[in-house]
């Protein structure tokens, strides 16, 4: 079974790889703006309380933000729960983070609002890699329909049925990779494994991965 | 009030003092609407300029900020093949979309596609040579 540290440790190199910025919400800093945010409402009622909003959403959601300089990267409360669910989420986010990292934030912004196909992509490629490390961490069984369910609950988005589909064939690729005994060809779940062999092994509970 | 009048007035005999009172009064009022006429217009060319900036902005990134899509290939939706050691989907739109953001190599594979399971990596020794992660 993985620890916390060791959840923390992967997820941090699985994020810097990507060339994101981990923002630990338990952090200083991250309690100083919470604080700033939340009072910000006593002066400001209208301003505050939009602030407020955005303060609860980032405390409570995973998402990958445009920085100055690089991507940030910020685990909800929820998949900060366990640490099996703490190193998947980061897995998923190292996809999105590391496409920022290399389109831009605003390009990829604009792509993932503004194509269903492109998110039905960029989805597919994290819900793969939080699936997989799943899988290696705790053994459970990766199925077509699950995952697939999965990268389309998923997405901040719906998805049009045609990219659904599009989605599934993604997911299916993968899989077959996996069946075969091969980390699937996604950067964030190959450095995983990797991470995990060197520094790990014992986590890894999903049979005959150790090495 | 009668500007030029007031001026003529005053050049036929010397001005009393409630005359140059009157007098600076006008003059005043008249500075103060030349003064809100020309605040106004430059309010109107920073409201325009504005407008421009805005425009330019908004068609800027029009053009330059649209998804990026891959260009469109006709292929068959839901088809599948092996690009430059990458598995790849054919959407809906007919484009080739990447079943991955690393190639095959980098999992100790090689993409190869069958009729029964599309495009995927594969372990090497399916293609005939060695290679593991």
């Amino acid at each position: 079974v993985i620890t916390t540290d060791q959840a923390a440790a992967l997820s941090a190199e699985l994020l810097t790889s990507a060339g994101a910025w981990y923002v630990d919400p338990d952090s200083d800093a991250v309690r100083v703006a919470d604080m700033v945010l939340r009072g910000a409402s006593f002066v400001v009622p209208g301003v505050g309380d939009a602030l407020t909003a955005v303060a609860d959403v980032v405390s409570s959601h995973s998402v990958v933000l445009p920085g100055p300089t690089a991507p940030l990267v910020v685990v909800g409360a929820q998949d900060r729960a366990d640490p099996v669910r703490f190193a998947a989420a980061a897995a998923g986010l190292a996809v999105h983070a590391a496409q920022m990292s290399k389109a831009g934030g605003v390009q990829t912004v604009v792509d993932y609002l503004g194509s269903s196909e492109l998110r039905a992509v960029r989805s597919a490629h994290a819900g793969i890699a939080t699936a997989y490390v799943r899988h290696l961490l705790t053994g459970e069984a990766l199925t077509l329909d699950g995952v697939s369910a999965e990268v389309s609950a998923r997405a901040l988005l719906p998805l049009d049925p045609m990219d659904v589909t599009l989605a599934r064939g993604i997911v299916a690729s993968a899989l077959a990779a996996v069946d075969d005994h091969l980390a699937p060809p996604i950067r964030a779940a190959i450095g995983a494994l990797r991470w995990l062999r060197a520094n790990a092994p014992e986590a890894i509970a999903a049979p005959g991965w150790a090495q | 009030m009668n500007f030029p009048k007031l001026l003529a007035d005053s050049a036929v005999h010397d001005p009393t003092p409630a005359e140059d009172a009157a007098r600076g009064r006008v003059l005043a009022a008249h500075n103060a609407q030349i003064r809100d006429r020309a605040s106004a217009q430059r309010g109107h060319v920073r409201a325009a300029l504005l407008g421009v900036l805005l425009l330019a902005v908004v068609v800027f990134s029009a053009l330059r900020c649209h998804p990026q899509l891959p260009p469109v290939a006709g292929c068959t939706p839901g088809a599948s093949r092996c690009h430059d050691d990458r598995p790849e989907v054919c959407s809906g739109s007919q484009r080739w979309e990447p079943a991955g953001d690393d190639t095959c190599a980098a999992v100790g594979g090689v993409c190869v596609v069958d009729d029964a399971r599309g495009a995927r990596c594969a372990r090497a020794r399916d293609a005939g040579i060695g290679g593991d992660l």
